[in-house]
């Protein structure tokens, strides 16, 4: 099936008040097929969320082509990017401040319906019919958001989303504010809506596990640009990116050795308005030899069909953090 | 000078022209003619149109507007049609003084009037103390100045002869005390306001509970320690008043028969003198912008964030 | 005006029974219920004031004047006795509420009006048009209000028309500064942009999810406006500029007496406290809406 996203090449840069750019998104290229979930991974700063609002047209892309439904929408105005907003739709973050509070969640998502043009008389039917889906009551259509718990309140953005029927569904840190009981229920929602719509996701977070629920790919991004992609099975069972093994090292493990080889990541990421020159991770990185000072590795295909961006990945088939696995 | 302060010059150079430019079109609005004005009702058309010759009101707008810049940037604000000929700039100057005393002294009574109440109705926030505190601020907000101003003559200089009636004598405080106070009294609701609000908020801080904790008294917290949160904003509103009163308190002076820039524009008003009274505009919305400006960069001075703010 | 602006909450939802509400919690602010009776007193006195006045506010009538010209104390046919022109104080003080009160209003109307737009447009479109707007707030924001009145004023010519415009044009910027502060934090939240990129046209964004919000900070300024504006236009009054001389206004009424005060105190006494009174409620009334609709209150979650 032909992807529904491809994105290529895609930045995203600031401008600064006081001089410089920050390169928030720099040359990011994947597509998402139908009924796919993409996982972006990465710490906090990399850019998932940028790449997320550049997708959604809340921040506008410096370059590149965001293609979704066979359409570039990186250059759309007025009424086409109005038409196009409804095939990509976003749940956001903080469930405490992505519903208008001084609206009744009736209201919130029948705006969803406005927005498509469903008729007035239809419309509360519709509302019913979506709240029913995302696996809420009819009555809360007359509640406000302060009287709704977290998992409810994304069920309410959710429902708000798919009222506008998208193809697309950005999920930016959709359960990470949520406990962990609810954040399942959320993501299982979420994959029993997929089945039966054919969505695509794609589901940024920098929660492992939550990803490794919850994605069939898996890109890893570390400071604007993407390090490695690959399968879930081939991201978490045997990452090649030294980065990608170091955050995986950082997850504790169900199961495994009680104190395996923590804290493989030293220090904090660099500031991305000053990113390092040649690889981005050398200066964290356990590898890091004099080639990855001055020039950066590319994302490439290697042999063995994984992608990834590392001068040493064909001679370093394993390293440390591999004994991980689970 | 960093690019921020340069910056921030720039921006109070246009406001200023931005200020310059309403001041001309006001006074350029004046319905009926300044000429005949001036020349009187008697006179003939030919002196009329001489006057306005004269004053180059038959120059075209932009002429009249550039000549108007030119001018000003020479530090000439036109001359005055009801005092004879003489230049406004001069009758600013002549009047300054006593408007800066009276800006002082009224910024004095706001501190010494507001600071220490907003200290108490911080103390114990809803207490009896507080309310007392905050609705006192609130009528002395509501009160008109000019009314305040009168019943203090009428009680303290009339009936009860404390304080001289009106005007200037010696010792000059004496006769300021009573003009001060009044304009004082209507500011302090706002010092008040402020330094409550911002005690409140840094008695709710850790340190603040840390102080408490050891055993520190309740007076040294509150004097040394979260009074320090109030000067900063303390220092900008003492700053910007100071630039609104250098401006003339027209209020005051005029109830008061202090001859400043307040009571000169209120003269002005009386005889119709539009360049007194496009001077005196000038003159007050200079010094706000200029005292705006001074505040920033002591602002920026203190607190390095500020520069990056805006 | 260079207080700290506090202003009223983004969080809340709408109360579920808003005037029940209210009505609570003036009970338990004496201070506001006296100042709500006092306006609600005050707004009926204005516009019974043809009923109530017991003469012609604007004649002069001969017993108002003793032998010696002086105006008559209070007492006897004349309640708060009269000025030195013969007329009826008490009536005078009546046909008085309603300039102030419709100046007030009106004014303030307007420059609410006016600063809720502007304010909204700067602070949801940004840019240029925001620029332009910032540069002509902090221009007229740079004239002392009450100097600017009056000279805008002598170049127009006192009128009640032109005192409401005046003041309108200057007390606009004030609110457009505060809206455009607001609009600026809330067109970042995430229920904005979550609405926008629902497809949600601009115009139903500004009108249901921007401006509800602003509500109860546009209903207390435009209360604590109304007190400022009162007070400006007794000063313009006061120092003659302001309403026209036959008519009745609080401010030159009281610029009437200062030159009998001597002999005549009740001159003095009886317009400065309507003033003080009427700003003062309207105040009051406007903190009290403050504590109302601010969500940090402790009863709210």
């Amino acid at each position: 099936m032909s992807p529904v996203v491809e994105v290529e090449d895609l930045k995203v840069y600031f401008g600064r008040r006081r001089g410089g750019t920050v390169k928030s998104v720099d040359g990011v290229s994947f597509d998402i097929a139908p009924g796919e979930t993409l996982g972006l991974a990465g710490e906090s700063g990399s850019g998932k969320s940028t790449i997320a609002r550049a997708l959604l047209r809340i921040n506008e892309p410096t370059s590149g082509r965001v293609v979704i439904g066979g359409r570039d929408v990186t250059k759309l105005r007025g009424a086409a990017l109005k038409a196009f907003r409804r095939q990509t739709q976003m749940v956001y973050q903080d469930p405490y401040d992505s519903l208008d509070p001084r609206m009744r969640i009736g209201a919130t998502v029948e705006e969803a319906l406005l927005v498509r043009g469903v008729p007035a008389s239809r419309r509360a039917a519709g509302v019913r019919e979506l709240l029913d889906r995302v696996g809420l009551p009819a009555s809360y259509a007359r509640r406000y958001p302060h009287e709704l718990s977290g998992g409810q309140r994304q069920r309410i953005s959710i429902a708000r989303a798919l009222g506008v029927d998208p193809a697309v569904i950005v999920c930016d840190e959709a359960v990470s504010a949520l406990d962990v009981s609810v954040r399942a229920q959320i993501l299982n929602l979420l994959k029993d809506l997929q089945e039966e719509a054919g969505l695509a996701y794609l589901f940024i977070s920098h929660d492992l596990s939550t990803m490794r629920f919850a994605a069939d790919r898996v890109a890893v991004m570390y400071l604007g640009r993407l390090v490695e992609i690959g399968t879930r099975d081939q991201v978490f069972t045997a990452p090649r990116h030294p980065y990608t093994r170091a955050l995986l090292a950082a997850v504790p493990v169900p199961g495994g050795r009680g104190r395996g080889p923590r804290a493989r990541l030293a220090g904090e990421p660099p500031s991305p308005a000053d990113p390092p020159a040649g690889c981005a991770f050398h200066p964290r990185c356990p590898l890091a030899a004099a080639e990855c000072v001055t020039t950066r590795p590319e994302l490439r295909r290697k042999d063995d069909g994984r992608i990834t961006a590392c001068h040493f990945v064909p001679d370093a088939p394993t390293g440390p953090g591999s004994e991980v696995t689970a | 000078m960093t690019p921020w302060v340069l910056r921030r010059l720039g921006q109070m150079v246009l406001v200023l022209l931005g200020v310059v430019t309403l001041a001309f079109f006001m006074s350029y609005a004046v319905p009926g003619d300044p000429a005949r004005l001036i020349a009187g009702p008697n006179a003939d058309a030919a002196t009329v149109a001489s006057i306005r010759h004269q004053l180059g009101l038959d120059a075209s707008l932009w002429s009249q507007y550039t000549g108007f810049l030119g001018r000003l940037a020479r530090g000439d604000l036109g001359t005055s049609y009801a005092l004879h000929g003489a230049p406004v700039s001069e009758q600013l100057a002549l009047a300054l003084p006593t408007s800066a005393l009276i800006a002082v002294g009224g910024v004095l009574w706001q501190v010494i009037i507001g600071v220490p109440a907003g200290i108490i109705a911080a103390y114990r926030p809803g207490r009896a103390a507080d309310r007392i505190a905050t609705l006192g601020a609130l009528v002395g907000l509501s009160a008109p100045p000019f009314w305040v101003g009168l019943l203090l003559i009428y009680y303290l200089a009339y009936r009860l002869s404390i304080f001289p009636l009106t005007g200037l004598g010696d010792p000059m405080w004496w006769y300021l005390a009573l003009p001060t106070f009044t304009l004082g009294l209507a500011g302090a609701a706002w010092y008040a306001r402020m330094t409550r609000t911002q005690m409140i908020e840094v008695l709710r801080t850790p340190y603040i509970q840390l102080a408490r904790a050891k055993g520190l008294r309740e007076r040294t917290i509150l004097l040394r320690h979260a009074l320090r949160n109030v000067l900063t904003p303390l220092i900008t509103m003492i700053g910007m008043d100071f630039g609104y009163f250098l401006g003339g308190v027209l209020i005051i002076e005029s109830v008061f028969g202090l001859p400043g820039v307040g009571k000169l524009t209120y003269d002005a008003i009386d005889q119709l003198d539009i360049p007194m009274i496009t001077g005196a505009v000038l003159c007050a919305a200079f010094f706000v912008v200029v005292m705006n400006f001074l505040v920033d960069l002591a602002y920026a001075a203190i607190d390095p964030r500020v520069r990056n703010r805006r | 005006m260079t207080a700290p602006i506090e202003v009223p909450g983004l969080e809340t939802a709408p109360p579920r029974r808003p005037l029940r509400q209210a009505w609570r919690s003036l009970l338990r602010d004496i201070p506001a219920l006296i100042s709500i009776v006092a306006l609600i007193l005050l707004a009926l006195a204005a516009l019974l004031a043809p009923v109530l006045a017991p003469h012609d506010p604007l004649r002069t009538y001969a017993e108002g004047l003793t032998d010696q010209g002086a105006p008559v104390a209070p007492g006897g046919g004349f309640p708060l006795g009269t000025d030195p022109n013969g007329r009826d104080v008490l009536s005078r003080l009546l046909y008085g509420a309603r300039v102030s009160l419709t100046i007030g209003v009106f004014a303030n109307g307007l420059a609410t009006l006016v600063g809720v737009a502007v304010g909204i447009t700067a602070g949801y479109f940004g840019g240029r048009v925001d620029t332009v707007v910032s540069r002509i707030t902090d221009v007229v924001m740079s004239f002392p209000i009450l100097l600017f009145c009056v000279a805008l004023i002598t170049v127009t010519g006192p009128s009640q028309r032109n005192v409401v415009l005046v003041i309108a044009l200057i007390y606009w910027t004030y609110l457009a500064r505060i809206i455009r502060g607001m609009v600026l934090s809330l067109r970042e939240r995430e229920f904005v942009t979550a609405t926008r990129t629902l497809g949600v046209s601009t115009v139903r964004i500004l009108f249901r999810h921007i401006l509800p919000h602003l509500v109860p900070a546009i209903i207390v300024y435009a209360t604590l406006g109304v007190a400022s504006s009162i007070l400006i236009e007794s000063s313009l009054s006061f120092l003659g500029v302001g309403v026209p001389v036959p008519e009745a206004s609080w401010g030159q009424m009281i610029d009437d007496g200062r030159k009998y005060y001597e002999a005549a105190p009740w001159l003095l006494f009886a317009p400065g406290v309507c003033l003080i009174v009427t700003v003062l409620a309207f105040n009051l009334a406007g903190d009290w809406l403050r504590d109302l609709l601010d969500p940090t209150a402790p009863e709210r979650r």
